[in-house]
C-alpha cells in the first residue's frame, strides 16, 4: 500500500470516529429536558428542537393520518399540543411548525404535508411569518435533505451562516449548555425523544420575567382597535404573493387554508402586519383567527409565558384546550378516538401526559 | 473574516484546494484574491487602503532601487528623499485613520480647537505598514533585492494567514517563499492543522472565556482589589491566548499552504526578566522596532544615558502602536521603565537562572508584566490609577464573601466557568512549561504514534467544540490586536 494511500485510509478512520464521538457528544450536550438549570432553552420536552429531528419525524408519519396540519414558526409548536387535542376532542393534527419560519419554507413545509398527507385543513401560524427579522431563516437542513423548487428559495433567504450551522449542528448552537450537562446525560439515548406527534416545547421562566410579559400581553403597548395603518403596508408584497401560493397550494390539494395568530405579546410593527395581513386574508377568502383579539376562555398566568412569542407548556396546555374549544365548533374535523389507525395518537397522548407531570415536578422545586 | 468564524471554515478548505489544484503561475494570484477577499469581507471599500499602502511602497522601492544601481552622484540624497515621502504617506495614513482624534482631543485639552474625523479604524492597518515599511527600509538599506512583479509584493502585504493580526514578517523571510513552488504534503498539512487547532484552543477556550471574566470586573464599578487582581491576573492570559491564538492560526494556515511565518510568541510567561519578556511576546513587533528604531537610534553604543532614552522611546512608541490612547502610552512607559531599572541594576537579561532563583525572577517578572496590563485593559488613565489604588490597599485580600459560593457575583460566571477557565490556563501553562523544557512539543507529538497522538487530536478538538465560545451563543469575538 502506497504511504499516499495509508494518509487517505487514516484519515477517513480518524473522522469516522471523530464523527462517532461527535454524535455522542451532541447527544449528551444539546438540551433536552424542561428544567430550571437549561431554562429559556429551546428544549424540548419529547421532540427535540433540532429541525434535523423534525424532518425526518415529518417522513416517518403514516401516510393519510392528519387531518389538520399546523404550518408556521416555533410560536405554535409552543402554543399547541396535538396530543391534547386528540385526547380532548379526537383530533388528529400534526406540528409541521420549524423555528424561525419564512414565507419560503411554509411553502416546502406545505409541500412535505401533501406528499405524505390529505389533510381537511391546514392552518399556517402567521404570528412571526412576515416579520422582516426573519428573513434569515434558520431553517436550512430541509432544502438540503431533498430536491424540489422550493429549495431554490429558501436557500435565497439564506443569510446567516451562524445561524445555518447552529441548526444544521446543533451542538454547534447549544454548546454552552455543557454546564448544565447532568451524569443522566451521559447515558445512550438515541432516538427517544423523536415522537413527532406532541410537536412542542418545555420552557421555564423566572417569575418576574414571566409577570412582566403576562402585563404586556395584557395591556399591549397599542391595541389592534386603536392602530393607525402607516402610510407603508406593513404586508410587503412577496407577504401577500406567499399567502396566495399558500392558499393555491392547500386548495389544489383538496385542503382548506387558513390563518391563525398564536398567543403573543407584539409591538406595534407586528400588530400593524397583522392587521394588513387580516384585510388581504379576507379579501383573499381565507379565514383568519388571531387568538390576541379573540382572547375568550383564555385565562394565562405568568408562569404561562416563556417570552414575548412562546408559551411554556402549561401555557400551551391552556391555549390548546381553548384551540380545541375552537376547532370543534368552528371546523369540520371527525373524531377519530377509537380508530385503530390513529393508535399512534393514544401513546402519545400517553407520553404527554407523562411530560406534563415531569414538568409539574421540575416547576415544584423551582426556587 | 474572523479566523474563529464559521465562513473561516468554509473559507479556507477551499483555499487549501484550489492552490495545490491550481498550476503554479495561478497560485500567487489565487492567494492575493483570497487575501483580498479576506479583508475585503470586513470592509470592502478599505481594500483601496491597502492597494494604495502596496502600490506606494511597491513604486517607492522599485524607485530606490533603480537610483542605488544608476549610483550618481547625488543618488543617495534622493533616495533618501524618497523613502522620506514613503514613510511620510504610509504614516501619515495611519495616522490620519488611527491617531488623529487622539491628537484632536490632546489640542482640544490644551485649549485649541482641531475638528475631529469620523473615520472607522481599519482591522490591521498597524500591521500591514508596518510590514510595507519594513520591506522599503530593507530595500533603501540594500539589505534586500526589490521585488519587481507587484502580484508577488501585493501579495507579501496583504498574505491573508498574517494580514490583520502579524506576525508582521520581514520581506527576506516571506517574499522569497512567492517565487517557491509549493507541493502539498501531508505532513505539512496535518502539522499546520495541529497548530491552527492549538491556537484555536488559545482562543475560543481560553483567551474568550478569560474575556468574560475580565469584562465583568473591569466593567463593573465598586470591583474590589481582590477582584481587579484576579481580573488583570486572567487578563494576562487572555491577552496571550487572544494573540498567541492569533499567531498559531495564522502560523499553522501557512504551514498548511507549506508557508513558514516567524514564531511570535515563545512562552513568554516563563521570562526571567522584563527585557526577556519582550524577546518572546510579539517577537516580530518587538524585532521590527529594535531594527527600525532602535537601532538606528544607536541602540546601546552610545553610552548610557542615550540607551536608556532610547529604550524609552521605543516603548512609548510601541504603547502608542497598540493604541490611540494614553493608557497605552502609559502601559509602553511602565514596560520601558522597568526595563531602564534592569538596565541600571544590570540584570542579566540573556541569562537565565536556575532552580528557585530561577522561579523567583519569573514570579517577579510576571508580576510586573501583569501589573503593566492595567492601564492597557483599563478604559483611562483614571480607572488604571484608581485600580492600583484597589491593588496595593488592603482591598486586595480575599473576603470571606468572595471566596465561598459567590462565583457568579465575583467573577460574572458560574462555578464550572471558572473551573474551565482555570483548567484551561493551566493546560496553556502546562504547555509553555513543557515547550520551554524541551522545544518542538508540536513536532514531538507528531511524531507518537497515532493511538497516542490521535487522544491528543480529539481532546483539542472537543475541548474547542464543547468549551470554546463561538457561534451564535457568543457571537464570533474579535482578536484583541485586530484594532491594532
Amino acid at each position: 500500500m502506497s504511504k499516499l494511500w495509508k494518509h487517505v485510509l487514516a484519515s477517513v478512520l480518524f473522522w469516522a470516529i471523530f464523527l462517532v464521538l461527535f454524535a455522542y457528544a451532541q447527544d449528551v450536550i444539546v438540551p433536552k429536558n424542561s428544567t430550571t438549570k437549561t431554562a429559556r432553552l429551546f428544549n424540548n420536552l419529547i421532540t427535540p428542537y433540532t429541525n434535523a429531528t423534525r424532518t425526518r419525524a415529518f417522513e416517518e408519519l403514516p401516510r393519510d393520518t392528519v387531518d389538520l396540519a399546523l404550518v408556521g414558526s416555533s410560536t405554535v409548536f409552543c402554543s399547541v399540543s396535538p396530543a391534547q387535542l386528540y385526547r380532548d376532542h379526537g383530533v388528529a393534527a400534526h406540528d409541521y411548525a420549524v423555528g424561525a419560519i419564512t414565507g419560503a419554507l411554509t411553502d416546502y413545509l406545505c409541500d412535505i404535508v401533501f406528499e405524505t398527507q390529505s389533510p381537511r385543513y391546514v392552518l399556517l401560524d402567521a404570528t412571526r411569518l412576515y416579520a422582516d427579522y426573519l428573513n434569515n431563516s434558520v431553517n436550512y437542513l430541509l432544502p438540503f435533505t431533498r430536491l424540489t423548487p422550493s429549495k431554490v428559495r429558501v436557500a435565497a433567504d439564506m443569510g446567516d451562516l451562524t445561524a445555518f450551522v447552529d441548526n444544521l449542528v446543533p451542538l454547534m448552537g447549544t454548546h454552552q449548555n455543557w454546564y448544565n450537562v447532568t451524569p443522566s446525560d451521559f447515558a445512550f439515548t438515541f432516538s427517544t425523544r423523536e415522537d413527532p406527534l406532541l410537536g412542542m416545547v418545555g420552557m421555564v421562566v423566572p417569575a418576574a420575567d414571566a409577570q412582566a410579559l403576562l402585563a404586556r400581553y395584557e395591556k399591549p403597548a397599542m391595541s389592534y382597535a386603536t392602530y393607525t395603518p402607516p402610510v407603508k403596508p406593513a404586508l410587503s408584497e412577496l407577504g401577500k404573493q406567499q399567502t396566495l401560493a399558500f392558499r393555491d397550494k392547500c386548495l389544489a390539494h383538496g385542503a382548506k387554508p387558513m390563518l391563525m395568530v398564536c398567543p403573543s405579546v407584539f409591538g406595534n410593527e407586528a400588530t400593524g402586519f397583522l392587521l394588513d395581513l387580516a384585510a388581504f386574508a379576507q379579501a383573499n377568502g381565507i379565514p383568519m383567527v388571531n387568538f390576541n383579539i379573540q382572547r375568550q376562555g383564555l385565562v394565562l398566568a405568568p408562569e404561562d409565558f416563556a417570552d414575548d412569542h412562546h408559551l411554556t407548556m402549561s401555557g400551551a396546555e391552556k391555549f390548546t384546550a381553548v384551540f380545541g374549544d375552537y376547532l370543534s365548533q368552528n371546523l369540520d374535523l371527525p373524531d377519530r378516538r377509537g380508530d385503530a389507525a390513529y393508535a399512534r395518537y393514544d401513546s402519545s397522548v400517553a407520553q404527554y401526559e407523562a411530560a406534563l407531570a415531569k414538568l409539574a415536578s421540575v416547576q415544584e422545586v423551582a426556587p | 473574516m474572523l479566523f474563529n468564524s464559521y465562513a473561516f471554515l468554509l473559507f479556507f478548505p477551499v483555499v487549501c484546494i484550489l492552490f495545490f489544484t491550481l498550476p503554479q503561475k495561478l497560485r500567487n494570484p489565487w492567494l492575493l484574491l483570497c487575501s483580498y477577499f479576506f479583508y475585503g469581507l470586513w470592509n470592502f471599500a478599505y481594500l483601496g487602503l491597502i492597494f494604495f499602502s502596496t502600490a506606494t511602497t511597491f513604486v517607492c522601492s522599485l524607485v530606490m532601487d533603480a537610483l542605488q544601481q544608476r549610483g550618481r552622484e547625488g543618488d543617495r540624497r534622493l533616495m533618501k528623499q524618497v523613502i522620506a515621502i514613503n514613510l511620510l504617506i504610509n504614516l501619515g495614513i495611519l495616522f490620519m485613520f488611527k491617531y488623529y482624534n487622539l491628537f484632536s482631543q490632546t489640542m482640544g485639552g490644551l485649549g485649541i480647537a482641531v475638528p475631529t474625523l469620523n473615520l472607522l479604524l481599519p482591522v490591521g492597518i498597524s500591521f500591514f505598514t508596518f510590514q510595507s515599511l519594513g520591506y522599503t527600509i530593507d530595500v533603501y538599506r540594500g539589505d534586500i533585492k526589490v521585488e519587481r512583479n507587484f502580484m508577488t509584493y501585493a501579495l507579501f502585504v496583504s498574505f491573508f494567514p498574517q494580514l490583520v493580526a502579524g506576525p508582521i514578517e520581514r520581506a527576506g523571510n516571506l517574499l522569497p517563499q512567492f517565487h517557491v513552488e509549493h507541493r502539498f504534503s501531508f505532513a505539512s498539512m496535518r502539522k499546520g492543522l495541529l497548530i491552527m487547532l492549538w491556537g484555536f484552543f488559545l482562543k475560543v477556550v481560553l483567551a474568550d472565556r478569560a474575556a468574560i471574566l475580565v469584562n465583568y470586573i473591569y466593567n463593573t464599578p465598586g470591583s474590589t482589589g481582590f477582584q481587579y487582581l484576579i481580573g488583570t491576573l486572567v487578563f494576562g492570559f487572555q491577552i496571550y491566548g487572544d494573540f498567541a491564538g492569533y499567531s498559531m492560526i495564522a502560523l499553522g494556515a501557512a504551514q498548511v499552504l507549506g508557508f513558514t511565518l516567524m514564531r511570535n510568541f515563545r512562552q513568554p510567561y516563563l521570562s526571567q526578566s522584563v527585557g526577556e519578556f519582550w524577546r518572546r511576546w510579539h517577537i516580530s513587533l518587538s524585532d521590527w522596532f529594535r531594527d527600525y528604531l532602535y537601532f538606528p537610534l544607536g541602540g546601546s553604543r552610545r553610552g548610557t544615558a542615550r540607551t536608556l532614552l532610547n529604550i524609552m522611546v521605543v516603548f512609548l512608541l510601541s504603547g502608542l502602536w497598540h493604541g490611540a490612547a494614553y493608557t497605552f502610552v502609559l502601559w509602553g512607559f511602565l514596560n520601558g521603565i522597568y526595563q531602564v531599572v534592569e538596565r541600571l541594576l544590570r540584570v542579566k537579561v540573556h541569562k537565565r537562572s536556575n532552580g528557585w532563583a530561577g522561579f523567583l525572577r519569573v514570579a517577579i517578572t510576571f508580576a510586573l508584566i501583569t501589573l503593566a496590563w492595567v492601564p492597557f485593559r483599563a478604559v483611562s488613565i483614571e480607572q488604571a490609577m484608581a485600580i492600583y489604588g484597589k491593588l496595593f490597599s488592603a482591598d486586595v485580600l480575599p473576603r470571606l464573601s468572595d471566596v465561598v459560593g459567590q462565583t457568579k457575583a465575583v467573577f460574572g460566571m458560574g462555578k464550572y466557568e471558572v473551573l474551565a477557565l482555570a483548567a484551561s490556563m493551566v493546560t496553556v501553562a502546562v504547555a509553555d512549561i513543557l515547550e520551554a523544557r524541551k522545544p518542538g512539543l508540536i513536532d514531538r507529538a507528531e511524531q507518537l504514534p497515532a493511538w497516542k497522538r490521535w487522544p491528543i487530536y480529539y481532546a483539542l478538538l472537543f475541548a474547542v467544540l464543547i468549551f470554546g465560545i463561538y457561534g451564535s451563543a457568543a457571537g464570533p469575538a474579535a482578536f484583541l490586536y485586530f484594532q491594532f
